[in-house]
């Protein structure tokens, strides 16, 4: 219904930093290395576009922050999942699904 | 994003935008340290470490930069999609969206319209530099307190050499001049002023140089409208030579176009010192509380240090001239004060009216939005389960809201011009500062704030409200939501009853005050009434016999010209028009009795009139006799007093023949041959008070208002009346030429007006009840429906149906009316200064605001109350 139009790549970076906060809360560098972990190194998100991204889903209420402590107790800012944010990691999956699916068709049909 | 999300995020950004650059600081800085380390444990150096990790972080304040960019630009997007669906949403229902607008458009309007004025009176300062600095100073009575606002021009010279609080000090007085040497004689207004007078104020001439740098005395300074009418805005008009009573002046100075000190109608400044000896004598005298007095603080004084070393000057003047300062104390008041204060509570009273109306409008416009969120709760149902938060549900909701209210507030603005417009024409023009109304940038911000402030008042409930809508309970059609709707829109449609009540109840009050004031019979006959001032030039250096026939000789020729003229009946003469607020107060003494102290000794209001004065205004004999011919100014001096007089001091008797002594006028001592019947005279509401008339056959005045009494139109003989003083002296300019009647009119101006609006006011607040009573119950009604249709399935009868939606109706308006008249009760009571002859509780009027409210609520129940009753029970089971 949310039909506000986000853009494709805008749209993959929203879902793998939802995806990678289903295990838990984590902080900036925690999800970008967990990013490049679960995409085996396919993507390596640079805070220059991490931080605006988290910021906007944290301003969407997809996300939200705490300050905590890190591993190596150092003081470090923690995100985590909300409920919004896991109704909105289901739709961005679908519409991956979807879409991936339509361009394996397009690049098949050839 | 959600708008309160929006809201709360633009709030961060503005106002702790400091907090969150810090968070993001010490997360990104953080983010950096977390990576050196990592990169030490990938067993890297130090230096090396610092250096990878630099370079994967790409520079702190891109980093940072490019966070700012992302968190606006998100937000304008999202506001821009809110806004596209919202409008998309009021072009879908046209007639709501039309009926929404203009009420709040109604309501905005007014208060916009109402703001300019008290704006322009009431909150912007006076047009003088620093204008917060000055001040006026006048005497006061310290045993009784009260103020008489002026001082006598010895005391004005002592201030201004013993204080230490003011920069500057002036003294001005008002003073008629007949003008000449320009194109035409004419009779002007202007005023005598100290030296220092422009200085004070803070304004300099436009073109020449003030006062206080002339060397010659007999200078004058014009005013822009004098200026431009005399010498046709002549650059040359400097060092020019005019007239003034006949004496020369030369023009040295022209004041800007807006300079209005102390009111509009002074015309022309001249020094105090220039003037002749007979009037250097009335400056001379202690006691003569002639002049006003303004001053300007300076910089470092605040007024209650004025004030105290004002009184200590005052205490000094005391002791030092018994005589004349006894009980005299000087009381200090803000300028602006004393111009606006005593239009404060109407202004208020008017701009508190037009926010009741405001809130009147958001209360229907919230009812028609909940009538409307029952038709949406399906969408909006729908949206939730699709994961729509809550928020986001509001923040819709509420952004159309905003834009109702934008779209009222830019329909209410244009409203408010011509409102303004016409309350600028309309307005009494003696209020101060209420020509400079017009529209600027505050008052399109007092507008558009008031616009959102609406916007979310009437927005917010409906909102909260149709947020709650589930899937479950919008696929059931009348779930628990339809009640919590219905009572939502109750309360609001007491709201609009209880505080139309009260707008109301106000508006009958002033309405009631004013029919009173229209009541009141003056004492005198008010219609076929011309009134012409004519103020004869004092001469200087006279015998008594020369200024007799100079003054009270002219006017008894102009008088009998004036008579012999057709369609003239009589013709009369007065110093003090009544209800102009013109009165000369004297003490007098009666033969045979003594007063031992100031405040025992008789005082009576002086008026000097033509012998057939009582006659040409049909005031009535009560004993004794009129003046005559035989009064004349070789004959003794007689009197005849007002009944109010006779009945203080001579209660059992009749006065005729006693005697009574007076030094004003130069009267002396007097018969008193006659009583007439009281009349009003300063102004229609306050009680007559006591009154000696003198003949001006032996009281010479120069300064007299024609009264022409005539057969047909008044105004049809000013040319002829022109002609015949023109025949006497050509010289000779005649002034304020008015009926009696536009007079009387004029004077009940300002309560005319604010009756008139705050009656529009309510006017509109019924009307918005009405339909918001409508509104409700024709939705309760088709709410209903097959409700109704099923009780009429099972017999009953179409009048209980009647009784039943209309009972309901009467019931919530009784509540509205009960709760509205404790208001009114308690907000009615501020009225007090601005009633006349009724109390702020007038029963009569609270029981017929109450009748008619009820009326017009019933009235507007009624159509869909019958609509329920002619419900045909099987349509309405097969409708659903």
């Amino acid at each position: 219904m949310d039909s506000e139009p986000t853009t494709l790549l805008q749209g993959i970076l929203d879902m793998l930093i939802l995806k990678s906060l289903v295990v838990g809360e984590m902080h900036g560098l925690g999800i970008s290395r967990r990013i490049q972990q679960i995409t085996r190194g396919t993507f390596a998100v640079k805070p220059g576009s991490l931080f605006p991204a988290l910021y906007g889903m944290e301003e969407e209420g997809w996300i939200s922050s705490f300050w905590g402590e890190s591993e190596t107790n150092r003081r470090a800012k923690y995100y985590h999942l909300t409920k919004a944010g896991r109704k909105q990691l289901e739709v961005e999956t679908k519409r991956w699904g979807r879409i991936s699916w339509a361009i394996a068709q397009a690049l098949e049909a050839s | 994003m959600p708008l309160l999300e929006k809201a709360q995020s633009l709030l961060r950004n503005l106002f702790s935008s400091r907090r969150v650059e810090a968070d993001l600081d010490e997360e990104v800085q953080s983010h950096l340290e977390m990576l050196v380390e990592e990169n030490l444990r990938a067993g890297m150096s130090l230096q090396e470490a610092r250096r990878a990790a630099r370079l994967e972080l790409g520079g702190v304040d891109q980093v940072k930069e490019q966070v700012r960019e992302q968190r606006i630009g998100n937000w304008i997007h999202s506001l821009a999609f809110d806004c596209r669906y919202g409008l998309r949403q009021l072009r879908k229902n046209p007639g709501f969206t039309a009926v929404a607008v203009l009420t709040l458009a109604l309501g905005i309007g007014a208060n916009t319209g109402v703001f300019s004025i008290l704006d322009a009176v009431l909150l912007r300062p006076l047009p003088y530099p620093h204008a917060e600095r000055l001040v006026k100073a006048g005497a006061y009575d310290l045993t009784s307190g009260a103020l008489y606002g002026t001082t006598s021009y010895p005391d004005f010279v002592d201030w201004c050499e013993q204080n230490r609080s003011f920069a500057s000090l002036a003294a001005y007085e008002d003073k008629t001049f007949n003008l000449g040497g320009t194109s035409q004689p004419e009779q002007v207004k202007g005023e005598v002023v100290s030296s220092d007078f422009f200085e004070a104020l803070g304004i300099q001439p436009d073109k020449g140089r003030s006062l206080a740098s002339a060397r010659n005395q007999q200078t004058v300074v014009l005013s822009y409208s004098l200026w431009s009418r005399s010498f046709d805005s002549n650059p040359n008009a400097i060092g020019r030579s005019i007239t003034l009573d006949g004496y020369s002046y030369e023009v040295v100075g022209i004041m800007p176009p807006g300079f209005q000190f102390p009111d509009s109608e002074a015309e022309l400044w001249v020094l105090i010192t220039s003037l002749r000896p007979d009037f250097r004598e009335e400056i001379t005298t202690r006691g003569n509380l002639g002049f006003s007095v303004v001053g300007r603080l300076k910089p470092d004084v605040t007024l209650p240090q004025a004030q105290a070393s004002m009184a200590v000057i005052a205490h000094g003047l005391q002791q030092q001239y018994p005589d004349s300062n006894r009980d005299l104390g000087v009381r200090l008041v803000l300028l602006h004060e004393d111009l606006v204060g005593k239009f404060r509570a109407a202004l208020l009273i008017l701009m508190g009216s037009a926010g009741l109306v405001l809130l009147i409008a958001c209360a229907n416009t919230s009812t028609l939005l909940l009538a409307r969120a029952a038709s949406r709760h399906a969408e909006i149902g729908i949206r939730s389960s699709l994961g729509a938060s809550r928020r986001r549900i509001i923040a819709q909701l509420l952004t159309e809201s905003l834009l109702l209210a934008a779209a009222g507030g830019i329909l209410g603005t244009l409203l408010a011009f011509a409102l303004m417009r016409a309350l600028v024409v309309w307005a009494p023009q003696d209020i101060p500062g209420i020509s400079s109304a017009h529209v600027d940038p505050r008052m399109l911000m007092f507008t558009a704030l008031i616009s959102m402030f609406a916007g979310i008042l009437f927005g917010l409930a409906p909102a909260w409200q149709g947020s709650r809508e589930s899937l479950n309970a919008a696929l059931k059609e009348s779930g628990r939501s339809g009640a919590e709707r219905s009572r939502l829109s109750k309360i609001m449609v007491v709201t609009e009853i209880a505080l139309s009540l009260v707008l109301l109840t106000a508006a009958g009050l002033l309405g009631k005050s004013l029919l009173l004031l229209d009541r009141v019979d003056p004492g005198f006959r008010t219609d076929h009434l011309l009134t012409i001032e004519v103020y004869r030039s004092m001469s200087n250096g006279e015998s008594a016999d020369a200024i007799w026939s100079n003054w009270t000789g002219f006017y008894q020729q102009l008088l009998g010209r004036i008579e012999a003229l057709p369609g003239v009946e009589s013709a009369g003469a007065t110093l003090a028009l009544p209800i102009q607020g013109q009165t000369w107060r004297t003490v007098f003494n009666i033969d045979g009795r003594v007063f031992w102290s100031l405040s025992e000794q008789p005082q009576a209001d002086a008026r000097i009139v033509s012998n057939n004065y009582f006659e040409v205004m049909k005031i009535p004999l009560r004993s004794g006799r009129y003046f005559s011919h035989r009064d004349t100014k070789d004959s003794p001096h007689v009197a005849v007093i007002n009944e109010t007089l006779a009945r203080r001091y001579w209660p059992q008797e009749d006065p005729k023949g006693r005697f009574i002594e007076m030094s004003a006028f130069g009267a002396g001592r007097c018969e008193i041959v006659g009583v007439v019947a009281d009349i009003r005279q300063a102004n229609l509401i306050d009680e007559p008070a006591s009154g000696i008339y003198l003949p001006y056959t032996q009281e010479p005045m120069p300064w007299q208002t024609l009264l022409v009494r005539t057969k047909n139109d008044p105004m049809s003989l000013v040319p002829l009346i022109r002609g015949e003083v023109a025949g006497l002296d050509s010289q000779q300019p005649i002034a304020r030429i008015a009926t009696l009647d536009q007079l009387m009119e004029s004077s009940t101006a300002q309560p005319r007006f604010r009756a008139a609006l705050l009656g529009g006011f309510a006017g509109v607040a019924l009307l918005l009840a009405a339909i918001g009573v409508y509104g409700m119950m024709a939705y309760a009604v088709s709410r209903r429906t097959r409700e109704i249709g099923i009780r009429i399935a099972l017999g009953a009868r179409r009048g209980n149906m009647l009784k039943l939606i209309c009972g309901q109706s009467m019931t919530l308006t009784l509540l509205g009316v009960v709760l509205g008249l404790a208001g009114a009760f308690a907000v009615t009571r501020l009225m007090n200064s601005l009633l006349f002859g009724v109390t702020s509780t007038d029963p009569f009027i609270f029981t017929a605001v109450t009748v008619l409210l009820c009326g017009v609520a019933l009235l507007a129940s009624y159509i869909p109350a019958r609509r329920a009753a002619r419900v045909d029970p099987i349509v309405a089971l097969r409708c659903e």
